[in-house]
Order: structure tokens, then sequence, then C-alpha cells
């Protein structure tokens, strides 16, 4: 397949994921690269890494990474496997992250304006993907696995009762340092949780968390860097640096701009 | 006095095979003896790896390697004391891994086959052991045992309180991110412990340990380092049948053509 149109079939599974968040239409990812035989399109000139810089180990064909408007380089990207698709979304900060893929066919969504720290990891594991949504904080060295990386079988039924599965992050969540994220779990959007945790099953909405593994400690809460008060995510952006309400008016009028452009 | 080395390597490794739970260890003459100055060094098998950094103080402590055990460098160990015994069975792989030992006859004792990629295993104390299984998996970040020189006493009687401070880890056990393995805990064989677990205590075999303290999570299960579908998958996998049974039927017939007696006829998962 020819490659534009290879990629742009990994973008629409991209935009089926990104459900509504800030997203370039496809023809904004107008520059190409190629890191060690995977393909980046990237919606801003990024002069080509060093290789100190970013770090590609890719085996398999047909890998891509799309990184938006505004978005960082990641520091280690890792393919073993084809077919797998990369997202790091306009204005996302991931340049000290880890993004290592094993298997065929997986996603990662890392959502616009979201901030991956040092040494940050995402662990994915077909057929398990990993959605992180817009404006979220993902702290040093979080690790986020789709999978427990081995089998664990029942003695009964002989069968794997650990499948991978996926780890689904919503808008505006906080995951502080060293917190491990296991396969299956949802935060749902303004979720909390404190660093050095283990998180499993469900983080709820506005709700902050602790511990091995983690464990409710606050309602109906949420969090900013410095502000005193939030009502809700726009409040919150609203308050939040000048510089962020200015980038998200700019990226959604870059938006309508392609999508105009393309209608017409 | 110092023994004579004869005996030093004879009592060591009666001292392995008398407590490990390995069921893989080759006799004396398998290995290749080397008097380090503070250390005696007994090799198995010509590729040897030698640890970064190997510090004793004292007299009589033996570090063993047994046939093609990989203890890489970046692995650190240090021991303050006399007639320590330090174990790494055949196969084994063993990267930035340190092992403190502060104290006299302790033994620490790592299983055939059994990997850790980096965990630090810690004695304070008298005739202690750490006894890890054959085949066990450590991931990163992991601590067996405890480096304090407590001791708690009952102040109404004056007895020890806590009387076990030995740690046994059983065959085939795989211990997640960031598990500590207290002073005197016992984890039975095939058995998962979950990231970051605190364990203490004594627990049977087949199940999942998780949390801080830990407690049994699920009964009846089993583990394998490939994410084959099922056990049934599993056992008919190349990896199984070529990386594991294959080698270790290897050391099973090497240990029997040195004079020994292998152990291990249980039909390993």
């Amino acid at each position: 397949m020819e490659l534009r149109a290879a990629a742009k079939a990994a973008f629409e599974r991209v935009a089926a994921a990104s459900a509504g968040r800030l997203l370039e239409p496809f023809e904004a990812y107008s520059h190409y690269m190629e890191l060690g035989g995977s393909h980046w399109f990237t919606a801003s000139p990024h002069a080509k890494p060093e290789p100190a810089t970013t770090n590609v180990a890719n085996k398999g064909d047909n890998n891509f990474v799309f990184v938006g408007f505004g978005g960082a380089l990641p520091r280690v990207v890792r393919f073993r496997g084809p077919g797998n698709v990369i997202f790091l979304g306009p204005h996302s900060a991931a340049s000290g992250a880890l993004f290592d893929v094993q298997g065929a066919d997986s996603l990662t969504y890392v959502g616009a304006f979201t901030t991956m720290e040092t040494a940050a990891s995402v662990f994915a594991r077909p057929p398990a993907s990993v959605i992180i949504g817009d404006h979220c904080y993902i702290g040093e060295r979080v690790q986020a696995s789709g999978s427990d990386h081995h089998g664990i079988y029942s003695l009964a039924s002989r069968q794997r009762i650990n499948n991978n599965r996926d780890i689904l992050i919503g808008d505006r969540v906080f995951v502080g340092a060293n917190t491990r994220i296991n396969k299956g779990v949802v935060m749902e959007p303004g979720g909390i949780v404190l660093g050095g945790s283990i998180v499993t099953g469900t983080i709820r909405s506005n709700c902050a968390y602790h511990g091995v593994p983690a464990r409710l400690i606050h309602e109906d809460v949420a969090w900013g860097s410095d502000a005193e008060r939030f009502d809700d995510l726009d409040a919150a952006l609203a308050s939040a640096e000048e510089s962020v309400a200015v980038r998200i008016d700019a990226l959604k009028t870059r938006i309508a701009t392609f999508t105009s452009r393309g209608a017409a | 006095m110092r023994l004579a080395r004869d005996d030093l390597v004879r009592r060591a490794l009666d001292r392995v095979r008398g407590l490990s739970a390995s069921k893989l260890i080759e006799p004396a003459p398998a290995y290749e003896v080397f008097d380090r100055g503070d250390h005696v060094r007994l090799v198995s098998g010509a590729d040897a790896l030698e640890p970064g950094m190997v510090w004793m103080d004292g007299a009589d402590n033996v570090l063993i390697t047994g046939f093609n055990a990989k203890v890489r460098r970046h692995c650190a160990f240090r021991v303050r004391g006399r007639g320590n015994v330090i174990f790494f069975g055949a196969y084994s792989q063993v990267a930035s891994t340190n092992v403190v030992i502060e104290g006299n006859d302790n033994l620490v004792s790592f299983g055939a086959f059994a990997t850790s990629s980096s965990s630090a295993f810690r004695i304070a104390g008298d005739g202690e052991h750490i006894l890890v299984g054959d085949r066990c998996m450590f991931s990163s970040r992991i601590t067996v045992g405890d480096a304090d020189p407590l001791v708690i006493y009952d102040r109404k009687t004056g007895r020890r309180v806590d009387q076990r401070r030995n740690v046994v880890i059983g065959d085939h056990t795989w211990l997640a991110r960031e598990v500590r393995v207290e002073p005197g805990a016992v984890i039975g064989a095939d058995t998962i412990v979950g990231q970051g677990a605190v364990v203490t205590g004594v627990h049977p075999a087949n199940v999942i340990l998780a949390g801080a303290p830990s407690t049994v999570r699920t009964s009846g299960v089993n583990w394998s380092r490939n994410e084959d579908e099922s056990l049934d998958a599993m056992e008919a996998s190349t990896h199984y049948k070529i990386l594991y049974l294959a080698a270790r039927d290897a050391v099973v017939a090497r240990i029997a053509g040195l004079g020994g007696a292998a152990r291990d006829e249980s039909k390993a998962v």
C-alpha cells in the first residue's frame, strides 16, 4: 500500500479513538520522517532528532507515529511487531517518555496538552490499547501497562486468566510520580491518583485515590497547579495559564481551518 | 583459625544441599575452586560471568555459581563475617542484584533457572538463610530480608518475639516489581506476588499474593514466563521444551555424571 494511504488508514484509528477530543485532521500531519524504519507524521516541522534525543527501535512494518502541532517527540519508542500506531496529541509534552509496543495492531493515544514527565512509560500489548485523554498530567516514572507480561493460569481450567486489557484514561486526569497503572484500569475524567500508588480497577471522576492498591481518599475534588478552586474543566482552563487558553483557541482555529479546507 | 580449603568447600556445599529447596545442585567435582584472598570462589562451567563487585571482609566465606549461571556485572556482593555462603544455581540469570550479609554462617541460595533483574538480598544475623527455589522470576527493585540487626524481646519473659527470620521462597515463584519479602516470610511454590506487595508470614502454593501486608487474593493458579493462552499451549511451546526441559535434563545428566543425585523428579510447570 502506498505510504500516505497506509498512514491515512492508521490515522483513522486515531480519529475513531479520539471521541471528540482536540484532534487535527489527517491533512495537518504534513511533515514526514522515517526513524528506524517506522513512519512519523508530524503537524509541525520537527528537525530529524539526534539518536540521543529520540531513540527508536523498530522491528515490524507499517508502524506509525503521529505527533500533533506543538507536540514533543518522545525519548524512546520501541516497536516489536507490525501495524502499530502511536498518537501524541497537539501540544502534548512527552519528551521524556517511553513507549514500548510488543505485538501487532495496537493503538497508543496521548491527548492534547497532556504532559508525561521523564521516564513515564506506556507498555502497549495488543490487542489492548492505551488511551490517555486531553489535559492529563502523568508524573515521573509512571508505568502504564496493558499486560502482566507473563501468563497466569487457572489450575482448574488450565486457561489464561490475565489476558491483556485496555487502559482508558479520561480527560484531565492526574497521575502522581511512580504510580503503576495496571491492565484494565479505567480512569474517569478529572480523576486523581497520588504518587506511588498501584492502580487497579476504576478511578471515579473527580475523586482522589492513593495507596497500594489505590484507595479512595477524597470525593468531589479537582486538581490544578496553583489556583485555589476549580468548578469545572472550562473554568479550570480559563483560570489556568493564559497561554494554555490562547493555545487551545489557536488549535481550535487551526482544526477549523483544515476542516473547512477539506470540505471545500 | 581458617578451615582447610577442602573442608570449607565440602561444608559450604553440604549447607547448600541440606537447606536449599533447589533440586539441581551440582556436587563438588563440578566446580573449579579459586582462592580469592578474602573468599573462596567455586565456578561450574567454562563461561561463567563474574559479578562486578565482591567484597568479603572476614574469613571462610564462599561464593558458588552453578553450571552456566550468569551473574552479570552490576551485581555487588558485600559480606562481613565468617562462614557465609552465597549460591547461584545452574542456568540462573542475575543482573543488578545485591547480596549484603552482616554476620556469621549465613546462606543466600538462589535456585537453578531462576532469574533476577534487580533485587537485594539482605541478612543481618548469625546462622540465618534466604532460600530461593528453582525457576523463580524476580522482577525489578525487589528486597528480600532485612539489613537491620533488629531483635525484638518480650519485656516480661526476656525472650525473642520474632524468632523466625529465615526466608524461604518456593520453586517457580514470580515476584513482581517492588515486592518486599520480610524476614520470616515463607512463600509457596508456583505463586505470584503482585506489584508492591509486602510479604510477611507463611503462605501456601499456587496462589496470588498482593497488598501490604500481603494476603492471598486468588488460589488455584499457576503462571508462566510466556504469554501462551493455556497451560497446555505453554507445555507444548519451544520455550518450555527446549529452553527449560532440555536444559534441565542436561543439568540432571551432568549431576549424575559427576556422581551426584538430582532430586528433580517432579513434573514442573
